[in-house]
C-alpha cells in the first residue's frame, strides 16, 4: 500500500481543497406576517426535519398591579393546564406524544411559550399552544395548588442569595414605585397575593392579539401563518402597554438572606432602551467591563482579558466574584456591577466596583475595545447557530423592532462602536443617580450618598 | 313503555317533591348526603372554596341537631337552602377526569 506523506496538523493538506467556513445560520431573510386580529407570524425555513417554534406573549411583573401581582409566576405554571375544551391530562399527553415539551418562560416583559416538534407536526403544536393560549380554564384549586407549590420552593431556597435574587433587589431599588420593581423570583408576600381572579384578570388584560408573536424556524411561513390563523383565530383584543418606568436610583439592604454568610453588592445606574442608537455601544461596555466568579476555570471565550477579571478578580484576593450585567426593556435599561465578597472586606468590595464605574468614562484602550467587539459578535454569531435561540431571537426582535436584523446587521452595528461612543455611553449611564442593593451580612456599607460621591466620571 | 313510564314519572315528581320538603325542614341539601367516601365526591369537596366547605359542614350539623332535638329548622328558612345539586358538577368533572387518566 502507498506510504501517505505526513502532514503535521498545523499545515494544511495540499491535495484537499479548502473548505469554505460555513454558517449554519439561515441566509434567508425572515418572512414577517401580520394577521387581520394583530397577531404577527415570523418565520425562517432551513429546511431541516425539525422545526423550532415559540409563542411570545407581552405579559409579565412589568403588567401587574396591587390586585395582580404574582399572577405572571402563577400562569408560567398554569400554561399547559387545562383548556375549557380539554383536560390538562389531554393536552400534556399531547405533547408528550409529539416527543416534544413546552419550556415557558416569564420575564418582567415577555411570557414565551417555546418547543422543538418534528416538521410534520408543527400544525398540531400549534393547536396545542393555541387551545392553551386562547382558552386557558383557571380553577381556583390548580391556583392554590401552584401557590402551595411556590411556598415550598420559597422555604426550600430558605434565604439563600443568588444572582437572580440580587437582580431583583437591584431592580426595586432602581425603579422604585412602578412595576418594573416587582420581584421575578418568587418570595412570599407575592406568592400570598396570588388569586384565581388576578391570575383571570392578568390573562384577560395582556393575552390579545396584537400583543403576540408566533416565530417558527425550520417550518413554511404560509402553513403556519395557516395553522395560528385557524388555532389563534378566537383572540381579539387591543394592544396593551405596560405603565412606563421611571428609574428613582435608591438604597435597598433587605433582611433574612444572610444564609451564605458573605456579602453581596450591587451598584445599579439607568442604561439604555431597546430602542436607543446607543444599544451597540452599550452592550460592548459591558462586554468590556465582564467579569464572573473566581473561581474560574478560564479558556478562551470566558472574558478572562475583561476588565473585572484582570483588574479586580486578579488583583485583589477578597473579592469572590464580580459580574457587570445589563437587562434592557422597552423604554429603560439597567446597568449593573455585581460582587461578592466576606463581610468584612465588604467597603474595600464596594471601593473597587467604584473604581471601576469611575474608569468606565475614562480611556478606552484599543485592544481592550476590540476585544469588546469580537467577544460580543462572537456571542451572537454562536447563539444564533441553534434553533431554539434563533427562533427565541427572531419573536423577541419582531415584539420589540416590529422587524428582524440579520446577524450581518448587528455585526456592522458593533464594528461602528468606537472607543468614544463606549466613553459618551459609560458617562451618560453613570450620570443617572445610582442605586445600591446590599443583600446578606452588609452592616458595615457605607450609605448611598458617600458612595455616589466616591465616584469620579 | 310509554305507559309504565308516565306512571313512573308521577310518582317521581311526587316523591321529588316530598323530598325536597324533607331536606327543606332539615335545613339540607340534597348534595349534602352523598357518600363522603366517594372518590370523586371527596375530590369534589376538597374543591369546595373553604367558605362552601364550612358551610356544608354547618348544614350537616344543623340537621344531626335538629334530628336529635326532634324539631325542625325555623319556618322562615325552609324555602331559602339554595341549589340542592350544588355539587354535582364537581362531582362530574372529577369523576371525567379520573375516567380519562384511568383509560390512559
Amino acid at each position: 500500500s502507498p506510504k501517505k506523506a505526513r502532514v503535521p496538523v498545523a499545515q494544511p493538506l495540499t491535495d484537499v481543497p479548502a473548505k469554505a467556513a460555513t454558517s449554519v445560520v439561515p441566509a434567508a431573510a425572515p418572512a414577517i406576517t401580520t394577521l387581520p386580529s394583530g397577531i404577527r407570524v415570523v418565520t425562517v425555513d432551513d429546511k431541516h426535519t425539525v422545526s423550532a417554534l415559540g409563542v411570545f406573549v407581552e405579559c409579565g411583573q412589568r403588567y401587574e398591579d396591587e390586585l395582580t401581582a404574582g399572577a405572571s409566576l402563577a400562569l408560567e405554571r398554569l400554561s399547559l393546564g387545562p383548556s375549557k375544551n380539554h383536560s390538562a391530562l389531554a393536552i400534556n399527553r399531547a405533547v408528550a406524544g409529539m416527543g416534544t415539551s413546552v419550556a415557558v418562560t416569564s420575564s418582567r416583559e415577555l411570557m414565551s411559550y417555546s418547543t422543538e416538534v418534528l416538521r410534520s407536526d408543527v400544525p398540531a403544536i400549534l393547536e396545542v399552544l393555541g387551545e392553551t393560549v386562547s382558552n386557558p380554564q383557571f380553577n381556583t384549586w390548580d391556583v392554590d395548588a401552584v401557590k402551595a407549590m411556590l411556598m415550598e420552593q420559597i422555604e426550600a431556597r430558605d434565604g439563600l442569595v443568588d444572582e437572580a435574587v440580587v437582580s431583583d433587589f437591584a431592580h426595586a431599588a432602581a425603579f422604585q414605585g412602578t412595576t418594573l420593581s416587582l420581584p421575578v423570583t418568587p418570595t412570599k408576600a407575592i406568592v400570598d397575593n396570588i388569586t384565581t381572579e388576578g391570575v383571570e384578570a392578568l390573562y384577560n388584560t395582556c393575552y390579545t392579539a396584537p400583543n403576540m408573536v408566533v416565530a417558527a424556524v425550520g417550518a413554511d411561513h404560509d402553513e403556519v401563518v395557516a395553522a395560528v390563523d385557524k388555532y389563534f383565530g378566537s383572540i381579539k383584543g387591543d394592544k396593551v402597554a405596560p405603565p412606563p418606568a421611571r428609574y428613582s436610583g435608591g438604597d435597598i439592604r433587605p433582611h433574612g438572606y444572610g444564609a451564605d454568610g458573605m456579602a453581596h453588592v450591587a451598584l445599579s445606574w439607568e442604561s439604555v432602551k431597546w430602542s436607543d442608537p446607543s444599544l451597540a455601544a452599550a452592550s460592548v461596555l459591558q462586554m468590556m467591563m465582564g467579569g464572573g466568579g473566581s473561581f474560574s476555570a478560564g479558556g478562551p471565550g470566558k472574558g478572562m482579558y475583561t476588565r473585572l477579571y484582570e483588574q479586580v478578580l486578579n488583583r485583589h484576593g477578597f473579592v469572590h466574584s464580580a459580574t457587570c450585567s445589563q437587562a434592557v426593556y422597552n423604554d429603560t435599561g439597567l446597568f449593573t456591577l455585581y460582587g461578592i465578597s466576606e463581610p468584612q472586606y465588604a467597603n474595600q468590595l464596594v471601593a473597587v466596583l467604584v473604581e471601576q464605574a469611575s474608569k468606565m468614562a475614562g480611556a478606552v484602550d484599543a485592544t481592550e475595545l476590540a476585544r469588546a467587539k469580537n467577544l460580543l459578535k462572537s456571542f451572537i454569531l454562536m447563539h444564533l447557530e441553534s434553533r431554539v435561540w434563533l427562533q427565541d431571537d427572531l419573536g423577541r426582535a419582531v415584539i420589540t423592532y416590529n422587524q428582524v436584523k440579520s446577524a450581518g446587521d448587528l455585526c456592522k452595528e458593533i464594528d461602528a462602536v468606537t472607543a468614544k461612543d463606549v466613553q459618551d455611553v459609560a458617562k451618560k449611564i453613570l450620570s443617572s443617580p445610582l442605586s445600591v442593593a446590599a443583600v446578606g451580612e452588609v452592616s458595615g456599607i457605607q450609605p448611598r450618598d458617600i458612595i455616589t460621591r466616591q465616584i469620579s466620571a | 313503555m310509554a305507559f309504565f313510564k308516565r306512571i313512573y314519572n308521577v310518582v317521581a315528581t311526587r316523591y321529588v317533591a316530598r323530598l325536597r320538603d324533607d331536606l327543606n325542614r332539615y335545613g339540607l341539601r340534597y348534595d349534602d348526603l352523598l357518600i363522603e367516601t366517594d372518590v370523586d365526591v371527596m375530590t369534589a369537596i376538597s374543591r369546595l372554596s373553604p367558605r362552601e366547605r364550612a358551610l356544608r359542614t354547618m348544614r350537616l350539623k344543623r340537621a344531626l341537631d335538629c334530628e336529635l332535638k326532634h324539631s325542625w329548622v325555623p319556618e322562615s328558612l325552609w324555602d331559602k337552602q339554595g341549589n340542592h345539586r350544588y355539587l354535582t358538577p364537581l362531582i362530574e368533572q372529577a369523576r371525567k377526569e379520573r375516567m380519562e387518566k384511568d383509560y390512559l
